[in-house]
């Protein structure tokens, strides 16, 4: 027994109400309609070529019978790109950390001693005076280094263990302090020079006159906080 | 509406309602070209007009009516081979339905009762796979369905075109064949 359906094309067939159309005319009106549809926008004045390219578009969906409208298949398309570029760059991520590959953890007894990094280790304050010995052609050793540390130390009780530091410990600290200590005929001559170490520019200079040794510690004391005030 | 939104509304109806006005015009032209020049023509006629129409198939219908018939007039040594051919279809008709002549009125004034249909797009899909012989999928292709919903929508239609007969007095479909 035949459906309702093919019963209903039966009917119009026999009562000649039915203008079947032949596949392959069906196929050149499918091929065909975007085109004549190019000529009404033309002959209507719409043509442009936005709308001639979104009508493309249009009908290429209509052809392969793709359903939805251009403007979701538009966000469907950003929605997979984004998604999609995030999970190559979580995967070039990925590759890029470093992974360990030489073996098991090897594990560590908690009272081990902790190991401090190089730089930490070789780390130095950042000194501000360069302190040369004093030097001297007619001073003994002795009064030159007992002289020398009654400098360090005055610095050090002024402005602290991180001022100052022998030269060769403070390549790099701003300023560099010489002297010397000479014996003349009324007694000893004390002299003092503190330079800028990159412009080499004199930023104290003193000269002092002691009558005897004895006198020499007092004499450094003062030159000291007097170097203090004026370098800082 | 915007121009824009006024092209898009215009290339939406254009896509639905082409294949309806193309097999109109090849079936009474009987020649590819001559049919995509009516729809052509009938088309520029509808972008003018389009807003202040109501029924769409309706008017686009009259429109293909009216192009023929201007085309006749511009292939004038046509006319008559035009016209043979319609005397024909319309004797051969009147010829074959002796005695029938009234079950033929009554199935053409079901078919074209839009009662029977629940929207033109409804009409549209019966008349593409009925009387122009779509398949579903083709049809529906150009009224955004699938192939299933565009079976589905024509049986309901075609269940609904059986009861008016039987309404009007056709007890099945049998008798009629």
């Amino acid at each position: 027994m035949k459906n309702s359906h093919d019963s209903i094309k039966e009917l119009l067939r026999l009562y000649r109400l039915d203008s079947p159309v032949p596949a392959e005319v069906q196929r050149h009106l499918s091929s065909r309609i975007e085109r004549v549809f190019a000529g009404v926008m033309r002959k209507t004045g719409i043509y442009s070529t936005l709308f001639a390219l979104f009508s493309y578009i249009f009908f290429l969906f209509k052809r392969l019978g793709i359903l939805f409208p251009l403007k979701n298949i538009v966000i469907l398309g950003i929605v997979i790109g984004l998604t999609s570029s995030g999970l190559v760059y979580l995967y070039v991520s990925r590759d890029s950390v470093p992974v360990n590959t030489i073996g098991p953890a090897v594990p560590v007894p908690p009272d081990a001693m902790p190991v401090m990094p190089q730089e930490s280790k070789n780390k130095r304050p950042a000194y501000r005076l360069a302190l040369n010995p004093l030097r001297s052609g007619s001073v003994d050793n002795d009064t030159l280094s007992r002289a020398t540390m009654i400098v360090s130390d005055e610095l050090s009780r002024l402005h602290g263990r991180d001022y100052w530091a022998m030269a060769d410990e403070a390549r790099s600290a701003a300023f560099v302090l010489s002297g010397y200590i000479e014996k003349t005929e009324g007694g000893f001559v004390i002299f003092v020079k503190v330079v800028n170490s990159r412009s080499s520019a004199i930023v104290y200079v003193t000269r002092d006159r002691v009558q005897s040794l004895d006198e020499i510690p007092e004499s450094c004391r003062r030159i000291s906080a007097e170097l203090s005030r004026r370098v800082r | 509406m915007s121009a824009f939104e006024n092209r898009k509304e215009f290339r939406r109806l254009y896509a639905e309602y082409y294949p309806l006005v193309f097999s109109a015009a090849y079936v009474k032209t009987g020649n590819r070209q001559d049919a995509e020049d009516i729809c052509h023509d009938v088309f520029v006629r509808f972008f003018n007009h389009f807003g202040e129409i109501e029924k769409y198939r309706g008017w686009l219908m009259k429109a293909v009516s009216f192009e023929i018939s201007n085309y006749r007039s511009r292939r004038a040594n046509r006319v008559s081979e035009f016209a043979d051919i319609d005397d024909f279809m319309n004797d051969s008709n009147l010829a074959f339905v002796n005695g029938f002549r009234d079950s033929r009125i009554i199935i053409q004034e079901v078919l074209q009762d839009e009662a029977n249909f629940e929207n033109e797009r409804e009409m549209l899909l019966f008349e593409l796979i009925a009387v122009y012989d779509f398949s579903y999928r083709e049809a529906g292709k150009y009224l955004d369905m699938t192939r299933w919903q565009a079976e589905y929508r024509y049986r309901k239609v075609s269940d609904r075109i059986i009861d008016q007969l039987r309404k009007r007095g056709v007890k099945g479909i049998g008798d009629l064949l």
